[in-house]
């Protein structure tokens, strides 16, 4: 019974990963992992080139090492949650790609190409230099993206060659086309930082013509401490400029070196993926790529109540919450407020309000929420925070019987005040077990009078206003 | 015991459709209802204007362009009808592709390769906003060297597409 259990849930989990979405005449969407709807993640797409029908298994798994290779290096690895990973599986009628150089030609359905430019290991899509056409390359890309994967963030093409080879682009929406190659998760990591971080390059060779020098994230012609704008990373006893010796190698500072120049531009450590393969995005780096995250996707994913305006008119306690953003080894904090004063303890995503610790009137709830991840120094434009703020009206009941005396002959007289916006009923008793409605009323300018006539058959009555009526 | 077969493998196929059917929806998010997104296809001819040559409009939401205090690329950006800006995003300019590429070395160094490219097509992507009125494309390019960079207008698209 549980083996059959067990094989009936790897059943829908296989399904469940890797079954086919919606397809195209050419292409299929496959579904390599979701955490949340695609409007409120970044979405990786990765397509398939020169692989053929009975390869789409192939691919798949080249596809899912791809994006696992992409998330497991820092500072990816801490957000992972907030990727959603795709992979659209296109048939080509020969395996492999074309290596010009060498003589060997595949039909393949992106038409890729090693050998681009001259260059062994430079591998492209038209248009290049063999094929000019847009629609034979790029353009079936961006085909196959708006029919199946319209949101997506970031692109990657995953050629089926063992050979090494590459590249990464800043025009149209892949980003990086690889081969199954040792380098391919090295090349696509650095372009992200170029897509979604806006990087400079930290390298400091091969200019290129016509380059224009702007200041960037990671990239800066100041050398003035206070100015610096990764300032917050520099320790007081580092020297600036940061002399590139090897002991100096952990150390943020100011290195001379950066977007293709040796001189005059400065990079914030020795080394960074910015700058060469087979290293971590460096402190500067990772902070500018998280915040690049929060700047497309907010911290707080939804809220309740939905509705942001709301009239209490009873003393029920309401519950407030916010769902947010889950990185994967810390959690986003969270403060309540109430009327812009921080309630003390109000920390989890949940927060109650009793209607009646606030008086009658306008008042505010808001719950703020931000990541506190040490990746982070430095947030002026506040992306790593949100605030969620409902606006309250809060009319409770709120009577009180007051001013009552005995007028002669056989008349009770007092009067109500306070609040009973959905007006009140006055009752009578003569046990306080039984009550009998004498009157239903609203107040006038907050208080109602009220007589009672013709007594003389009770030695003792007792009155009360109970609201709504 | 077919009755129990019958009624196990009517489970299963239910259990299995309800799972298949769950992520999809979940992930897309996208009904026919919801918010849209228009892909623009495009290109520039020889003498720097711009031509559209098609265009599609699918279900989905863009996120928020980042990283667009930047003069370099091409702008582009989404107007109503009293030239405010609904939306505004960058791309590299088309005629000048950059690829970057690890070198032959055995450090494998990073490099850049600038081609020019001629009377370049390419795809944007703009939010489908019913009060959108055109999508104007830009590019800040500096006359005289030293001079402060000017706003020059490559093109524009009026909306909505027929």
């Amino acid at each position: 019974m549980m083996s059959r259990l067990f094989r009936l849930c790897l059943l829908v989990w296989l399904a469940v990963i890797w079954w086919p979405q919606p397809t195209t005449a050419q292409g299929t969407l496959y579904s390599l992992f979701t955490n949340g709807p695609s409007v409120k993640r970044l979405n990786i797409v990765v397509l398939a080139e020169g692989y053929t029908t009975n390869q789409a298994g192939l691919f798949l798994y080249d596809a899912t090492n791809a994006v696992n290779n992409l998330l497991a290096q820092p500072p990816y690895q801490e957000y992972k949650m907030y990727f959603n990973a795709y992979a659209i599986f296109v048939a080509s009628t020969e395996s492999g790609s074309d290596h010009p150089i060498s003589g060997t030609f595949k039909n393949t359905y992106f038409n890729s190409s090693f050998d681009s430019y001259g260059i062994p290991q430079l591998l492209t899509i038209p248009p290049n230099n063999y094929n000019g056409s847009y629609s034979q390359g790029q353009g079936r890309v961006d085909m196959l993206l708006a029919a199946l994967m319209p949101e997506f963030d970031l692109v990657l093409m995953v050629v089926n060659d063992p050979e090494y080879g590459g590249s990464g682009s800043d025009s149209g929406s892949a980003i990086a086309v690889t081969s199954v190659n040792l380098f391919a998760s090295e090349i696509v990591a650095h372009e992200t930082g170029h897509a979604l971080g806006g990087l400079a390059d930290e390298y400091d060779y091969g200019p290129p013509a016509g380059h224009v020098w702007t200041e960037k994230p990671n990239a800066t012609a100041v050398t003035n401490h206070p100015l610096v704008k990764w300032n917050a990373w520099i320790l007081g006893s580092t020297p600036l400029p940061t002399p590139e010796s090897s002991e100096n190698a952990a150390l943020v500072g100011l290195f001379q070196g950066a977007q293709y120049v040796a001189s005059g531009w400065y990079r914030p450590k020795l080394d960074c993926k910015m700058k060469s393969f087979f290293t971590g995005f460096c402190e500067v780096c990772s902070e500018q790529l998280v915040k690049s995250i929060y700047a497309r996707l907010r911290p707080i994913e939804s809220f309740t109540p939905a509705t942001t305006n709301l009239t209490l008119h009873n003393t029920q306690a309401v519950t407030f919450s916010v769902a947010t953003l889950q990185p994967l080894t810390h959690s986003l904090g969270v403060q309540w407020f109430t009327n812009n004063v921080a309630v003390t303890g109000a920390t989890n995503p949940t927060f109650n309000l009793t209607p009646m610790s606030l008086a009658n009137g306008s008042h505010t709830v808001k719950g703020t929420v931000n990541d506190a991840t040490v990746l982070v120094r430095n947030d002026p434009s506040g992306l790593l925070w949100q605030t969620n703020i409902w606006n309250l009206t809060i009319s409770l009941n709120d009577l009180a019987l007051v001013s009552a005396r005995y007028l002669n002959p056989d008349r009770f007289r007092f009067t109500v005040t306070g609040n009973a916006p959905a007006g009140f009923v006055i009752q009578v008793s003569t046990n306080l077990l039984n009550w009998t409605a004498l009157s239903t009323n609203t107040l006038s300018g907050g208080s109602y009078d009220f007589t009672n006539s013709n007594l003389s058959n009770f030695t003792r009555r007792y009155y009360r206003t109970v609201s709504p009526p | 015991m077919t009755t129990k077969r019958a009624l196990r493998t009517s489970m299963t196929t239910a259990v299995l459709l309800a799972a298949l059917w769950w992520p999809t929806a979940v992930a897309r998010g996208q009904t026919n209802d919801g918010p849209k997104i228009l892909f623009l296809h495009l290109k520039i001819h020889p003498d720097k204007t711009l031509q559209l040559l098609s265009s599609i409009k699918r279900p989905g939401e863009l996120k928020p362009p980042a990283n667009t205090d930047t003069t370099e690329g091409i702008h582009y950006e989404l107007r109503d009808a009293e030239g405010k800006s609904l939306w505004h995003a960058a791309i590299a300019d088309p005629e000048r592709r950059t690829l970057e590429h690890a070198d032959n070395s055995p450090a494998r160094k990073m490099k850049q390769l600038h081609v020019a490219m001629s009377e370049p097509e390419f795809m944007v992507r703009v939010p489908a906003r019913t009060n959108a009125v055109e999508v104007e494309f830009y590019r800040f390019t500096a006359t005289t060297t030293n001079q402060p960079l000017k706003k020059v207008r490559l093109g524009m698209v009026p909306l909505p597409l027929k």
